[in-house]
């Protein structure tokens, strides 16, 4: 006998993104709670009909009775699919908490919370030893009992946690420790995990899933589920596969002109296929002439129409008004003096407004171009 | 640009309409008596290119004759090389028409023919809006000459004005620099910095632009904050009430479980062993303090016996030495006594001795006083021969005579000498004789040959009595009641001590008592060690009392409990009904991007003032570079009317200081015609900037020479007369005769014959 399960985690559902514009952090609330539907057709298309969510499926206990209504109708609607949510640092089963509420508004038919520590049948040769956090820190590894967790023999053991594997690192955002041999220790055939919202493989058979949809900008490859089978008592496949509607990255280049940029654009298309999908935060070293930051103003625009966000940082760019600069000022005349004493200030790091001096200078060769160019016209 | 023809009917005083026709190049001059209309007629000629047409109010009423009336005023003049007319009606009909005289036809009318008249006014300028200020720099009205060029800021607001006489000037400077182009860009820049920081901060710049940007942004930003407080406040009301509902909950379940009955059972009754326990080792621990106490009396009464016996035979030892001491004192006061009982030279006979001796002395002194001195006075053969009483008397010898003396003097006689009073001196020789035998009857009585060993003896005699005293004193300390009584006390302690030496216990025997009151000691601390303090001891007593009473409540405080976590979950609910702690994340986000805002928006005004802050500054510097052109076009006039001279400049283009020879003066302390007089080169010195820079502006002065005297006015006539740089000038003056000399276009003013015709 096998068993077939999708195995996903750090849904945050309910997830605002208000640091975004309004319209963005709508799209990506709204491409959150799309996951539910995808990872169906997903387990679908792996013969699965289990979805292990490993913690956190809401982003904070205090989601509203709405949003909450929302997401388990989204799994109701998946009607063949049973959805197993075990509760994690952001949604802890507390006393009189989140999933009391739940409890309260209704849970679907096909959606089973997963509230105890105690053996859950999953199908008839596998049972699920689930780990649900209590608090935001019990203090305490959840997964210790799944060492004395008695099972009948041919059984396959399937552990669900969620927290930081030790040995890891403290990239995990809980506070909550999990052995890292958990399951040698308690004969477990997989134990699937979450917390860590990349997907990352811990031992042959503890493995993260990641989120199904990023949500931040660190580069630790989010966006998929694991699909994943078991022959017997023995773990035959993990299978990665991709979720997510929106990509997040994070670049750093370092530029000197113009000339910089295809390369910067080259780094984008490696990172995504679909651009309008990426929200891309680049961080912009080194220094630009005036007319190459009026030149990254521009980039700025229509990279921001084609990709989904582009946020640039680029405080880190020193501002150098070169010759040809200070010749499109009038050389001699009275704003290439006004530059030069910009730039002297801009130049001196020590300067307490050499910020700012930076910001005017290049607001100054940008109302000087508008200036010509009205003349012109 | 030079003028033509000046033509003006409805304006001011002219009522009728007057013409000034034919005005030529080069110098030319207007010449009429006071009253005649000279200003007017330079009214008219500002109000022609300078008023708008459409003007109302004080303006159009300055304008009107005292009779009422539209006023008329027409121009023709020379532009871009092409004959224009413009002519403007004021007041009801207000129509302003520009004609192209050339090609006999109207060009423009209204708005758009002021503003092409602007544009061929300001020709070189290449900005409409100079016109204004290019006329009014070089179209001077009377006594207007002394005052600088009008400033770039509007005397009511205090804010800088877009195009004044200033900014025009330093445009024809900079054109004569070289720097016409970063001129216009710098203007166009300052400009947009001005209204980008106009939409940001208030027009002085010292606060936040309400409604604008930035003032939204903060407004939004702090209403997020507030909104978010008030969610972080329900947010954190409803973590504690979790947390409450947790612990009551955690409470509950304890109560309620069997396994924890039974636990808490278990817990009492090992609680009361321990209980039971600590009462028995504390009895006994009690008991054998008691006991440890015991044996250590024990201890020091028998130490105390040995103490006690010790102090008796030290006591005997110093009684004893007592005893001694006062035996032999008791001899010595004895004896002493004896010797001084024995002693008839007390002080008191000592004292009578020394009375007798006085009163001998006294009754021989007084013999003597009574006498009478006989002298024997010799010669060598009488010796042997002078007795007394038969006895011879020795040459040189001196008596005294108190009663009689026979004097016996062989072979001559008896000489019988008397004092005068024999009778008194023989009482007195019985008197001192009886005084003589008390002395020594006295002295004979006492013992002793003379008063100085009577003397020696009452000392000796103090002496013992001295001694007889310490002694006596020594006594009383040792023995006070006397030395059979401290016999009688030396011998009760001796037998005291006999009797203790009996009693002694043997120094083993205390060494074991001892010994026993340490092991009793010992083992009341091993007790102790076993037994709880009395402060944990009536802890242990509490809790036991406690849980027996929790134990019997039990049931009750269920219920309580039940209802406590009902109430909490409720109100849980309700809040998460409220959903208001639910945005605190929504709303942290929206405060990031809040923040960010404003912060963006900061660093931009601060930018942008930063940039504005720059501009002026350089414009400062640059502006007093931008002197040095008009220095040199003033120079030569300057030589003209007053030789080696300098004129110095403020940053407004106002004169500052003459410089004559070694002397400097302020232009403010010079003469009112000196400074007319500079005033009027000055704008010479103007009009050859704007004509070098552009299209020449005619220069139009009003009465210029007022306060000027002759020699002067000579000098200065001669120098218009050679103001080659300056293609038309036009001098409105009352003072015909000085102007008479001056080889000039002579205007007049005659009627406007065709004006209805015109109109």
């Amino acid at each position: 006998m096998s068993i077939r399960f999708i195995h996903t985690a750090d849904w945050q559902l309910g997830k605002p993104f208000r640091q975004f514009p309004p319209g963005l952090a709508g799209e990506l609330t709204a491409a959150r709670l799309a996951v539910v539907p995808r990872i169906a057709a997903l387990a679908r298309g792996k013969d699965a009909r289990h979805v292990l969510v490993a913690g956190d499926v809401f982003d904070t206990e205090r989601l509203s009775n709405i949003d909450l209504r929302r997401a388990f109708e989204h799994m109701a609607e998946q009607n063949d699919i049973r959805w197993l949510l075990l509760p994690g640092n952001h949604d802890p089963s507390r006393i009189g908490g989140l999933w009391e509420r739940i409890a309260r508004l209704g849970v679907p038919e096909n959606v089973t919370p997963l509230l105890e520590a105690a053996p859950y049948h999953l199908a008839p040769d596998a049972i699920l030893l689930p780990a649900p956090l209590t608090s935001k820190n019990p203090g305490r590894d959840p997964t210790e009992w799944m060492d004395t967790a008695a099972t009948a023999p041919g059984i396959a053991r399937i552990g669900l946690a969620h927290g930081s594997v030790q040995g890891f690192g403290s990239e995990g955002e809980s506070a909550v420790q999990i052995a890292r041999d958990r399951a040698a220790r308690a004969g477990l055939a997989y134990l699937a995990l979450g917390d860590w919202h990349g997907t990352k493989s811990i031992t042959g058979n503890t493995w993260y899933s990641g989120t199904p949809e990023p949500d931040r900008f660190p580069d630790n490859e989010p966006g998929h589920v694991l699909a994943v089978a078991i022959e017997g008592e023995r773990l035959i496949e993990v299978q990665k596969i991709e979720s997510a509607t929106f990509s997040w990255s994070k670049m750093q280049h370092a530029v000197r002109s113009l000339a910089d940029f295809p390369a910067i654009e080259r780094a984008i298309s490696t990172r995504t296929t679909t651009p309008r999908t990426l929200l891309l935060q680049l961080a912009l070293s080194g220094s630009l002439s005036l007319a190459d930051h009026a030149a990254l103003d521009k980039w700025r625009e229509t990279w921001s129409g084609k990709l989904r966000h582009l946020d640039i940082d680029a405080s880190g760019v020193a501002v150098e008004a070169d010759a040809e600069d200070i010749g499109n000022l009038g050389g001699s005349g009275a704003l290439a003096d006004a530059a030069r004493h910009l730039m002297a200030i801009a130049a001196d790091r020590t300067h307490p407004e050499h910020e700012i001096a930076a910001t005017a200078l290049v607001r100054l060769y940008g109302f000087a171009a508008e200036t010509e160019r009205e003349a012109a016209s | 640009m030079k003028l033509r023809a000046l033509r003006v009917a409805n304006f001011r005083r002219f009522a009728a309409p007057v013409a000034v026709e034919g005005i030529a190049d080069g110098l030319n001059v207007l010449v009429g008596p006071n009253e005649m209309g000279k200003s007017t007629l330079f009214d008219a000629l500002e109000a022609a290119f300078l008023t708008r047409f459409k003007v109302t109010g004080a303006v159009l009423d300055a304008m009107r004759p005292y009779a009422g009336g539209d006023p008329i005023v027409e121009v023709d003049f020379e532009a871009a090389g092409q004959r224009w007319r413009i002519r403007k009606q004021f007041g009801r009909g207000a129509t302003a028409i520009l004609t192209d005289i050339g090609a006999g036809r109207a060009v423009a009318r209204n708005a758009e023919a002021e503003d092409l008249l602007s544009r061929l006014a300001a020709r070189g300028a290449g900005r409409a809006d100079d016109a204004a200020g290019r006329l009014g720099l070089v179209w001077i009205r009377q006594k207007r000459a002394l005052l600088p060029p009008t400033p770039d800021t509007d005397p009511g607001s205090g804010l800088p004005k877009p195009r004044g006489e200033q900014a025009v000037l330093l445009d024809a400077i900079a054109n004569e620099v070289g720097a016409a182009v970063s001129g216009d860009q710098f203007e166009g820049v300052r400009a947009k910095v001005t209204s980008a920081l106009n939409v940001l901060l208030t027009p002085k710049r010292t606060g936040i632009k309400r409604n604008g940007p930035l003032d939204l942004a903060r407004q939004a930003r702090d209403e997020i904050r507030g909104r978010l407080d008030e969610a972080e406040a329900a947010a954190s009301v409803a973590q504690n009430r979790l947390d409450r509902i947790a612990t009551k909950a955690e409470e509950l379940a304890v109560l309620q479980s069997p396994e924890a009955r039974k636990q808490s059972a278990a817990h009492l009754a090992g609680l009361e062993q321990r209980l039971e326990a600590q009462k028995h080792v504390r009895t006994r621990r009690d008991l054998q303090r008691e006991t440890a106490k015991a044996r250590e009396a024990e201890l020091a009464a028998a130490s105390q016996v040995m103490q006690s016996r010790k102090s008796l035979l030290e006591a005997l030892t110093l009684k004893r030495q007592a005893l001694g001491e006062a035996a032999a004192l008791a001899d010595d006061i004895r004896r002493l006594s004896e010797e001084l009982n024995r002693e008839p030279v007390t002080p008191a006979a000592l004292e009578r001795l020394l009375t007798l001796d006085r009163a001998r002395d006294v009754a021989a002194a007084e013999l003597k006083g009574q006498a009478a001195v006989v002298t024997f006075k010799l010669a060598p053969s009488a010796d042997g021969n002078v007795t007394i009483a038969g006895a011879p008397v020795p040459a040189g010898t001196r008596i005294d005579v108190p009663g009689e003396i026979a004097i016996d003097i062989k072979g001559v006689g008896t000489i019988v000498v008397a004092s005068a009073n024999a009778d008194r001196g023989s009482d007195l020789e019985q008197r001192r004789i009886a005084a003589e035998a008390a002395l020594k009857d006295a002295l004979d009585t006492l013992g002793v040959v003379s008063i100085d060993a009577a003397r020696e003896r009452a000392a000796s005699r103090a002496a013992k009595v001295d001694g007889l005293a310490k002694a006596r004193a020594r006594m009383a300390a040792l023995a006070p009641d006397g030395v059979e009584k401290l016999r009688d006390e030396v011998n009760a302690l001796d037998a005291r001590l006999g009797r203790a030496a009996a009693a002694q216990p043997a120094v083993d025997a205390i060494e074991t008592l001892a010994a026993a009151a340490v092991e009793a000691r010992a083992a009341y601390e091993t007790l102790s060690s076993g037994a709880m303090t009395d402060q944990a001891f009536d802890a242990l007593a509490s809790e036991c009392a406690a849980l027996r009473e929790k134990e019997s409540r039990r049931d009750a405080e269920i219920a309580s409990l039940n209802m406590v976590l009902a109430n909490l979950k409720g109100e849980q609910a309700g809040a998460d009904e409220d959903g208001k702690a639910a945005q605190a994340d929504a709303l942290k986000g929206e405060l990031e991007r809040a923040t960010k805002e404003v912060q963006r928006l900061e660093h931009e005004a601060q930018a942008l003032r930063y940039l504005e802050a720059t501009l002026a500054k350089i414009e400062e510097g640059a502006r007093t570079e931008f002197v040095a052109p008009l220095v040199r076009r003033l120079q030569p006039y300057l030589a003209q009317i007053f030789g080696d001279a300098e004129l110095g400049f403020t940053d407004g283009f106002a004169p500052e200081r003459l410089q004559r020879g070694s002397v400097s003066e302020p232009v403010a302390a010079l003469s009112d015609g000196t400074r007319e007089q500079l005033s009027v080169l000055v704008r010479l010195g103007f009009a050859e900037l704007l004509a070098s820079g552009g299209e020449a502006v005619p220069l139009v002065l009003d009465d210029p020479f007022v306060y000027s005297d002759d020699r002067r006015l000579e000098a200065l006539k001669t120098m218009l007369a050679r103001l080659n740089a300056i293609p038309q000038t036009i001098i409105l003056t009352c003072r015909e005769e000085a102007f008479n000399s001056l080889p000039s276009h002579r205007l007049t003013l005659g009627a406007w014959s065709d004006a209805k015709t015109a109109s």
